[in-house]
């Protein structure tokens, strides 16, 4: 809940400061707003240019970790407010992904950071489709999680070697075809058989999901709201760590 | 809820096929065009996967065989050849090949191309589909995936002369069998693709007839696309026109603007006039399908600039050319509802795949005649009673005024739907459907 607090007093903080104009703003903004503001603002350039200048100046990925982190955090919050719609996801993960392209090389040379649960993710057997799996990825790793990308047409073994070899917190299985749901179902049953179901949380997305699809593939969650699911991942990971 | 299959099939037998052929035409051609029919017309489109299954053959069995394609219509037909159904349950196995109505729109005898089915696939090894038994094991469902065949950089080119661009650079990078335009190899391929296409139309007169005889109704349908779509289908993928239309909105709108007259050429050459229709089919109501993929993605702001002006435009020609569009408004179009009053009253259908369809009669009312159904997840899932009691409050809450098909659910039930949740929706509707 601490999380949905800070969103919503950075989302009016932001809001109080696209109506001021830049002449009359009188404390120049940190360099966090500002790459926060272009970020969400979907200014690809503005973003982009802040993050490279302050790459060269500070060779600290860690803040700018943070304003990702916050970014997907409010980008997720506004799609399910029914303010951003799927192409707005599109160009915020573009975003996300090109600054963490830029961040990533210096965070091989720093001490291992630590991420705040593991996910594992695949558009289960049959279906071949990635375009919802890709926005939950980068808004994932936006969000601070370790993200293993199974790929698309992932069979429930893999699945289940992917547990065994990863141990997850949490899987997410994916799909836009209607047959995926029983899919879906497949991959959870060999997972319960295996003996694995208690030891990961298991979230279902994608076009045809619901709440009776859920509870027929036996998921713990849906959702078909890539920040609705981010979220519940969090609250997922912070639950475990109490 | 008592009454069985059986006993819904005795019903019909008192009454000759062409006396119901008429009914079930009548009440059709009167929800498509926003009168009040004597019950709500009722319906479902199998998903492929389902309908193989259904007639105990393999999907790629289904897709690739013309004669499996009559014999899995005619099963469904006959089997739910009942009072309560009303148009052969039944679609074709293809996937999104508008492109080619659009490249090929002078010669409307390749219009069948404007679904690649599994045949045309054969023919021309295109890269936008894959296919069970071919790139995909044997009971997949066909998956349409697109690709990139244009960079964003070529806007230009598809602006200066958009069929040159089409037909000389997209098509070869996106077909196989077409990528050097002049060989023996584009010749044999386009000439095998005309034989399939024979093959096509022969295929669908067999099933019109057999679907003729048993008392089911055909409308004719021709095709309509928006033009952004035909941008992010076949050019640059959905996600790179997303990302397009912030960094390249000029081209972007330019690109719309130019492909809208190829789309109403399409639309134009792929329809039959009203007076033949009225001679074949009996009926005056020509259909023409638009499936709407960006739609709901865009924010309004994009939708309004990009997406809808040229799409509004396509709609309002085939309305002009006294057509019926039947427009798919695929995924959840709820908080785009109201830019459907701005089409002409009473005459577009509206088939939602996730809308909800009781807030879309609250905004609209009669304004669009309106298609649909209950949750997929019900529907294939659920119990007899919850798809019996869905499909009733659904049936009670919207089939007033008027101008409402049912089709089970805006979404095609998959291969695991219980056959069963079928028969509860024709009880439904015999129940909750009368007006």
């Amino acid at each position: 809940m601490e999380i949905k607090n800070y969103s919503h007093a950075l989302n009016k903080y932001l809001k109080i400061l696209s109506r001021m104009d830049s002449r009359t703003r009188l404390i120049p903004l940190s360099m966090e707003n500002n790459l926060l503001k272009a970020i969400v603002e979907l200014d690809e350039e503005r973003a982009l240019e802040i993050a490279r200048k302050e790459l060269e100046n500070s060779k600290s990925p860690f803040k700018m970790l943070e304003v990702l982190r916050k970014a997907a955090d409010i980008i997720g919050e506004k799609y399910s407010k029914g303010e951003f719609f799927v192409a707005d996801l599109v160009m915020a993960g573009e975003i996300l992904k090109e600054i963490s392209e830029m961040i990533r090389p210096l965070l091989q040379s720093e001490p291992r950071h630590e991420y705040v649960g593991r996910l594992i993710i695949g558009t289960v057997q049959g279906d071949i489709h990635d375009i919802g799996k890709n926005i939950v990825v980068s808004m994932a790793e936006a969000a601070g999680f370790e993200v293993i990308d199974l790929g698309v047409d992932v069979p429930p073994e893999k699945f289940v070697e992917a547990i065994k070899t990863y141990k997850p917190d949490i899987v997410g299985l994916s799909g836009l075809l209607t047959l995926s749901i029983e899919s879906m179902k497949r991959t959870v049953d060999v997972i319960k058989n295996t003996g694995l179901r208690d030891q990961v949380k298991i979230i279902i997305g994608g076009g045809r999901v619901d709440e009776s699809a859920c509870k027929y593939v036996g998921a713990d969650a849906w959702t078909t709201d890539a920040g609705r699911g981010i979220k519940i991942m969090l609250e997922w990971v912070k639950e475990k760590k109490r | 809820m008592g009454e069985g299959k059986e006993e819904v099939k005795r019903n019909m037998a008192s009454l000759e096929p062409q006396e119901t052929l008429k009914l079930r035409r009548e009440r059709l051609e009167r929800a498509f065009t926003g009168g009040t029919p004597d019950r709500v017309p009722y319906t479902f489109l199998p998903a492929m996967d389902l309908q193989a299954k259904y007639a105990g053959i393999t999907v790629a069995e289904y897709c690739f065989n013309w004669d499996s394609w009559v014999k899995t219509a005619v099963k469904w037909g006959r089997d739910f050849n009942v009072e309560g159904v009303d148009l052969l349950p039944f679609f074709p196995p293809g996937l999104e090949g508008m492109i080619f109505a659009v490249a090929w729109a002078d010669y409307p005898e390749w219009i069948a191309t404007r679904f690649i089915t599994g045949q045309f696939h054969d023919a021309l090894r295109d890269k936008w589909t894959r296919w069970p038994g071919r790139e995909l094991p044997p009971d997949f469902h066909p998956q349409f995936i697109g690709g990139t065949f244009m960079e964003p950089g070529e806007y230009r080119k598809l602006i200066e002369d958009p069929l040159e661009f089409i037909t000389s650079t997209l098509l070869p990078r996106a077909v196989e069998a077409l990528r050097k335009p002049y060989s023996p190899e584009a010749a044999a391929a386009l000439m095998k693709l005309g034989a399939e296409t024979k093959n096509f139309n022969a295929t669908m007169t067999r099933i019109g007839v057999e679907s003729f005889q048993m008392g089911f109704p055909t409308f004719y349908m021709g095709y309509g696309y928006a033009p952004l779509d035909l941008i992010g289908d076949f050019m640059r993928m959905p996600t790179g026109v997303m990302l397009d239309l912030r960094r390249h909105p000029e081209e972007v709108l330019q690109a719309t603007e130019v492909l809208t007259p190829l789309i109403k050429k399409a639309i134009k050459n792929s329809t039959i006039p009203q007076e033949l229709s009225e001679k074949l089919f009996g009926t005056r109501v020509v259909l023409v399908f638009w499936p709407l993929h960006l739609d709901e993605m865009l924010p309004p702001k994009l939708f309004e600039e990009f997406y809808w002006p040229s799409l509004k435009e396509t709609i309002i020609y085939a309305i002009e050319l006294g057509y019926t569009p039947w427009v798919f408004f695929e995924g959840d179009f709820t908080p785009f509802l109201h830019y459907i009053l701005e089409l002409p009253k009473g005459r577009v259908f509206a088939y939602f795949e996730k809308a909800d369809l009781r807030k879309a009669r609250e905004i609209l009312g009669d304004h669009v005649n309106i298609g649909g159904g209950i949750p997929v997840s019900i529907l294939m899932h659920g119990s007899r009673e919850k798809v019996f009691e869905e499909s009733c409050n659904l049936l009670n809450d919207i089939k007033e005024p008027g101008g409402f098909v049912f089709y089970g659910s805006g979404v095609s039930p998959g291969a695991a739907t219980r056959i069963e949740n079928l028969w509860a929706q024709v009880e439904a509707v015999k129940k909750c459907g009368y007006y």
